[in-house]
């Protein structure tokens, strides 16, 4: 008996059809779940960017080629502080669309333009800024009245000075603040130009490992948490949204790399950074590395305004609103669940 | 009804139920989506609600009119969620009181920025005490229904949410005892259906192959008894009409040879009496030549009266029309006769044969002349292909029942194949043996049909070829005699 001629010739027919039709189910499936690394032209950009770890994220995108992949033609610029890389960006030098910058730079020029937008937070510590003193001039905070304390005027540094004073009881007219770029903080504190510094990372173990164990770190946890953003300027973002997008695109790409291969991460950003791989070990910890647009940066804004209000920081006395110095659009396009703020 | 319609109501049944079974399952599945939205828009209502909850703290902190802007958009995306919701019969008034609650939280946060307002538009003039004594009595009267307000919407939110939580996995529960029900109800639907199609089918064929079996065995007048009116009924129908005819076929030729011998052993009879009369010199001296021919025509006679003879009593056999004489008899004498018979041709052939027999055999009922036809048939045999100088032994015993006959012989023996043809009729091993020993091949047939007639039984052993043979049949101590069907 030949068992080919039991079987209907429509049966192959049919099974060659669901075959098929399996097939091209299961092909548009997967390019519609995986989001695949765009292949149009690279659209340009230039990011400022503050030469620390916490833009652990924009180092890592750097050396796996996340930009590229995700069609960017990124040129990074490093600064000293967020600060710098913002005013860069605001005054038109450099050519900076993008910014890296904590909440205090941009709640300063909240007050005098409003030509920029924050379009996420991709990292944020309670452990990154420090007390850092001589121990043979402070030992605890209390000490600290009638001192020197160095800090970058016009930055975090100065914002958590006074909320570090506050917190001790101590008002800002006992103590005299004397501004000091972050790199130099170390050698001030170690020549014994200033009794205490107010600083962050990397600065911060630099000024530990230049005093030894001269140096005693005041405790100043849960006093403030720390963000580090990005910022734009609202022509850019205008007319640029692509490139936003993609940007975005890669940092949360890096952030996953982050969370995934941690061990790697350090060693890529302790190469990058000149840094040694042990020190960025414990200071790793500090931070948390997530791409975000929270309700809590509008009130951290809020709360920093009326401080620079109250210490007539400021000229003007009307707070801003900040809900125009956010720009949704990118992260709600990439990542929509981070987006918590209020809408 | 034919059996290719049978087949395709069974496929068409089980089709409609799996189309009633998926439209079942799908209608279920859409009833649970419907109640996941209702969950889903339940929780965004609760989040609305709580975020409204989180500018309001901030607004009664710091008064800052980004609150404000923030407030009327939830709002706003919180009352289309309420809009939204409430599809559910049973969650409608529920959603009411809520809706009612959430308008309300809005008018009264409204009212506290109005009066807030109005408090920072006051001049130095207006602002005495009195009146700033009555604006901060109606804020801390609206804040504190505020407070309220905004406590009972979230505990009314939560329980939306958890009502509808509930009612989800109520229906998920219900979708899946329902599937269940349903695919069981299916399976034993069409259990049902398929075991009623496939016994229609299927026990007209299990008749068919047993009357086959039994029409194979020689049972012509077998019939089925199948009312189908399928394509089974119609072979059942032909196979009847077949089995018909042949069973006439049958009869017609049966007939045909019982009057063909009988019309074949009368002219024998002439001619074996007047060859009698010619040997015994009634006519005159033969002389030698004249003596040989008429020997052989005697001869031959005999040859061709025992060969009619065979044919005659097969052809009763097999239309079971022997009719048994029976009489009481005593078998040991019989066997005797017939050994006492068989002597001299065996000494011929310088075979011994001997006998032994149980003593005090009782008298069977027996036809005398078919015993010792089958015994005389066996002996012969057993003589005829026993080479010289062998031996035949037959015994005869008692068993409880029976009395049982074996004749064992030193001969040529069979192999297997042989003894499962032995009782055919016209049978014998090989043409070379029918040359070297003759006979009709009937003999062994003949024997079986007159022993089973008895209600006896007949089997035949040996060893292989050369190592000799043994014939056994047992007749029973009863009378139990086979009828003749006709």
């Amino acid at each position: 008996m030949n068992i080919k001629h039991d079987i209907p010739p429509w049966f192959w027919g049919a099974v060659t059809f669901f075959t098929g039709a399996l097939i091209l189910s299961g092909y548009f499936w997967t390019t519609q779940t995986q989001p695949s690394p765009t292949e149009e032209p690279l659209l340009k950009a230039t990011l400022g960017v503050e030469a620390s770890l916490l833009p652990a994220a924009v180092w890592i995108s750097e050396e796996k080629g996340y930009f590229q992949e995700y069609g960017l033609d990124l040129t990074i610029k490093e600064f000293d502080s967020g600060r710098q890389s913002l005013m860069a960006m605001l005054e038109g030098n450099q050519g900076i669309d993008i910014s890296t910058v904590a909440p205090t730079p941009i709640m300063l020029n909240s007050f005098e333009r409003s030509d920029f937008s924050v379009f996420g937070t991709f990292v944020s510590s309670y452990e990154d800024v420090k007390v850092i003193a001589r121990n043979d001039r402070v030992t605890s905070a209390e000490d600290l009245r009638g001192k020197k304390v160095g800090t970058p005027m016009g930055t975090t540094g100065q914002f958590f000075l006074d909320a570090f004073l506050t917190n001790n009881a101590i008002l800002s007219s006992e103590v005299e603040a004397i501004d000091i770029a972050p790199s130099d903080l170390p050698d001030a504190l170690a020549k014994g130009r200033v009794d205490a510094i107010v600083i962050w990372e990397p600065h911060g173990t630099n000024a530990v490992s230049l005093l030894g164990d001269m140096a005693i770190r005041l405790p100043s946890s849960d006093i403030y948490n720390e963000t580090f953003n990005f910022v734009s300027t609202n022509a850019f973002l205008k007319s640029e949204p692509e490139a936003v997008k993609r940007f975005v695109q890669a940092v949360d790409a890096a952030t996953e790399f982050i969370k995934q291969h941690k061990e790697e991460s350090q060693e890529i950003v302790a190469t990058r950074l000149n840094l040694d791989t042990e020190s960025m070990i414990t200071l790793w910890e500090e931070f948390t590395f997530d791409i975000t647009l929270e309700q809590s940066l509008i009130r951290v804004l809020e709360a920093e305004a009326r401080w620079a209000i109250n210490n007539d920081l400021v000229e003007s006395e009307q707070m801003p609103n900040y809900l125009d110095y956010i720009y949704l659009h990118a992260l709600e396009e990439v990542k929509p669940e981070a987006v918590t703020i209020i809408r | 009804m034919r059996i290719q319609y049978k087949l395709f109501i069974n496929t068409l049944v089980s089709l409609v139920l799996i189309s009633f079974l998926y439209v079942s399952v799908f209608t279920t599945t859409n009833i649970i989506s419907d109640q996941e939205k209702e969950h889903v828009l339940a929780s965004d209502i609760q989040t609305a609600v709580f975020e409204l909850n989180l500018l309001l703290n901030e607004y009664l902190l710091h008064r800052e009119d980004r609150v404000l802007e923030q407030w009327n958009t939830r709002h706003h995306s919180g009352l289309l969620l309420l809009n939204k919701i409430g599809t559910d019969n049973r969650n409608q008034d529920f959603v009411r009181d809520i809706r009612a609650e959430y308008l309300l939280l809005d008018d009264l946060f409204q009212k506290e920025v109005e009066n807030y307002h109005y408090e920072l538009t006051l001049t130095e003039e207006q602002a005495s005490a009195e009146t700033l004594g009555l604006v901060t009595a109606l804020q801390e009267r609206i804040i504190s229904q505020l407070l309220i307000t905004s406590q009972s919407v979230s505990s009314a939110a939560q329980s939306l949410e958890e009502l509808t939580y509930e009612q989800t996995q109520a229906a998920i529960e219900q979708n899946r005892i329902l599937t269940l029900l349903l695919v069981l109800s299916f399976f034993v639907l069409t259990t049902i259906i398929s075991v009623i199609v496939s016994r229609s089918i299927v026990k007209p064929l299990l008749n068919l192959e047993k009357a086959v079996t039994k029409f194979g065995k020689g049972k012509l007048d077998t019939k089925i008894d199948i009312q189908s009116k399928d394509e089974i009924g119609h072979l059942a129908s032909s196979f009847n009409d077949m089995a018909t005819k042949l069973e006439e076929l049958n009869k017609l030729k049966d007939d045909f040879l019982n009057t063909a011998t009988h019309e074949l052993k009368t002219p024998l009879i002439p001619i074996k009496s007047q060859a009698q009369l010619l040997l015994g010199g009634d006519y005159g001296k033969l002389n030698k030549k004249q003596k040989n021919a008429i020997e052989m025509i005697a001869r031959n006679g005999d040859h061709l009266n025992d060969l009619v003879s065979d044919v005659l009593s097969i052809t009763k056999i097999r239309s079971r029309k022997i009719r048994l004489i029976l009489e009481e008899a005593d078998l040991g004498q019989i066997i005797s006769d017939a050994v006492n018979d068989m002597q001299s041709i065996a000494r011929n052939k310088q075979i011994d044969i001997t006998l032994s027999h149980a003593e005090n055999l009782p008298l069977l009922v027996i036809d005398t002349k078919r015993i010792s036809e089958v015994m005389h048939n066996l002996l012969d045999n057993s003589v005829k292909f026993t080479p010289e100088g062998g031996r035949v032994d037959v015994d005869v015993s008692r068993t409880q029942n029976n009395v049982r006959v074996t004749v064992t012989d030193t001969g040529i023996g069979m192999d297997k194949k042989t003894l499962k043809k032995l009782f055919t009729p016209f049978f014998q091993a090989d043409s070379e043996i029918t040359r070297r020993y003759g006979g009709t091949g009937l003999g062994l047939s003949i024997a079986k049909g007159f022993v089973v007639s008895h209600g006896g039984k007949i089997s035949a052993k040996s060893a292989g070829l050369g190592k000799g043979s043994a014939f056994t049949f047992t007749l029973p101590l009863k009378k139990n005699l086979h009828k003749p069907t006709k």
